[in-house]
């Protein structure tokens, strides 16, 4: 019986590891030399699919404008924090945003100059300058990044306007018409550039949009202590905050719903490589 | 060039054809179930394995092979309609529910049933026994998947590698 396990054929036992998750391909691959060549030699063994491993992280403090990397110094020689080794650069950078390893940095917080750097291999890409938003005023915007290597080799940089409130008092809340940011599963693909905030109207999804209800929020419908706000929102100012893409969905922060709309920068294909594994 | 007989030509009684085991059992059994085998369909096709003749199955042990039979009878009316596209819902849950009963077997019995369903090519029974052991080695080790499937203990040598991938990859496992 033992044998048999073990002189499976190879068509056999591809078969049955074809029809593993990657990590469990990955724990198949080491039962024994056999089972080690069948996965290679038919590459079953889709490492790209496999978990990383945290290598470190980035922490952007408050009210400083570079970015500091925390790693176990024995694990992470190959990454580092300072980006000095970058053309342009003088010492640090700051990072905007990052997915699946990939970082967005303003060289010298230089929001004009932004670069798409891959850490681990310091594969880096200077992004053309982001189109001017059609706007009404100058507004202030952000720039993330949606990057899946399971799905493409390309990444997509999106500039989102921030719109800030007026009135400079929580709950006092402009509806900004909500723009459609569209993009498909795949392809994060889709170019708003019809941007036409409508100020003091209610907001509204397109129909298309496919990541929320519509959007309803009075500040009668909230008890907030304005006192307390008072104090600690003295400079607050609401706007949407993008944590992330997901393929299916959008993620924001819960706290405040106002418009977000969407300029985008297709940038070439980037040479893909990913945080060393431990 | 004459045109093959119908799959479901169901002209009076059902054609019988008889499958002779390894270890010389004879089995009689409908045509068409034995058709789900792409290694005896040709030969069936071509009128083999009629009256006294028989098909013989070397590879095959009588025990594996009423096995395999019993899938094969179970599934063929299935099959006969062209993969079940009108297959009634009961008649799916109930073909599920034999399956799933079917693989609940013995490991020993199990790898009988792999090797039969590889050499006899029932891409069924291949795809469903696969799934099986597929559902063994999930989540598990290397050396748990060793221990499932039962594999002897590995050698230094073997052990050596498997420590290595644990440093590479046993994050993996937590």
């Amino acid at each position: 019986m033992e044998d048999l396990a073990q002189r499976l054929p190879n068509d056999v036992l591809a078969d049955i590891l074809r029809r593993l998750a990657p990590r469990c391909v990955a724990a198949s691959r080491c039962v024994c030399r056999a089972w080690r060549d069948v996965v290679d030699a038919r590459d079953l063994l889709r490492a790209e699919l496999l978990p990383l491993t945290l290598a470190g992280i980035f922490i952007n403090f408050h009210c400083l404008d570079i970015t500091e990397l925390f790693s176990r110094p024995s694990t992470n020689a190959s990454i580092c924090g300072k980006h000095d080794y970058l053309p342009g650069v003088r010492s640090w950078s700051c990072v905007l945003h990052h997915c699946n390893g990939l970082l967005l940095i303003a060289v010298d917080n230089d929001r004009d100059d932004l670069r798409v750097l891959n850490p681990a291999t310091r594969f880096c890409t200077a992004l053309p300058r982001c189109p001017a938003p059609v706007m009404e005023t100058d507004r202030l915007h952000d720039e993330y990044l949606a990057y899946d290597p399971a799905v493409s080799p390309h990444y997509q940089v999106f500039s989102i306007p921030r719109f800030e409130s007026k009135g400079g008092r929580i709950g006092d809340f402009h509806y900004d018409r909500f723009q459609d940011l569209n993009y498909y599963y795949g392809k994060y693909n889709k170019i708003v550039d019809d941007v036409e905030p409508n100020m003091g109207e209610e907001s509204e999804w397109s129909s298309e949009a496919s990541f929320s209800d519509k959007f309803e929020w009075s500040s009668d419908d909230h008890n907030i202590d304005q006192r307390r706000n008072n104090n600690i929102y003295k400079n607050y100012r609401e706007y949407t905050e993008i944590l992330g893409f997901h393929p299916k969905d959008m993620v924001e922060t819960p706290r405040v719903h106002k418009s977000v709309a969407a300029s985008c920068g297709l940038v070439p294909p980037v040479d893909t490589g990913f945080w060393p594994q431990v | 060039m004459a045109a093959p007989e119908s799959g479901d030509g169901n002209n009076g009684a059902a054609r019988m054809v008889t499958l002779i085991s390894s270890d010389n059992t004879r089995f009689e059994v409908e045509a068409a179930a034995a058709s789900l085998s792409q290694t005896l369909q040709l030969t069936i096709l071509d009128g083999g394995g009629g009256g006294g003749d028989g098909i013989p199955l070397p590879n095959v042990d009588s025990a594996t092979l009423s096995k395999v039979l019993e899938y094969c009878i179970k599934h063929a009316p299935a099959a006969a309609n062209g993969g079940a596209p009108n297959a009634t819902a009961v008649d799916r849950a109930e073909l599920e529910r034999f399956d799933n009963e079917f693989v609940n077997i013995d490991q020993s019995v199990l790898y009988s049933l792999i090797m039969a369903a590889h050499n006899l090519e029932i891409e069924g029974l291949q795809s469903l026994v696969a799934k099986k052991v597929a559902d063994m080695i999930k989540g598990k080790s290397p050396m748990e998947i060793r221990r499932t499937l039962g594999f002897p203990d590995p050698t230094p040598e073997e052990q050596a590698e498997m420590n290595a991938h644990m440093l590479e990859y046993g994050w993996a496992y937590e």
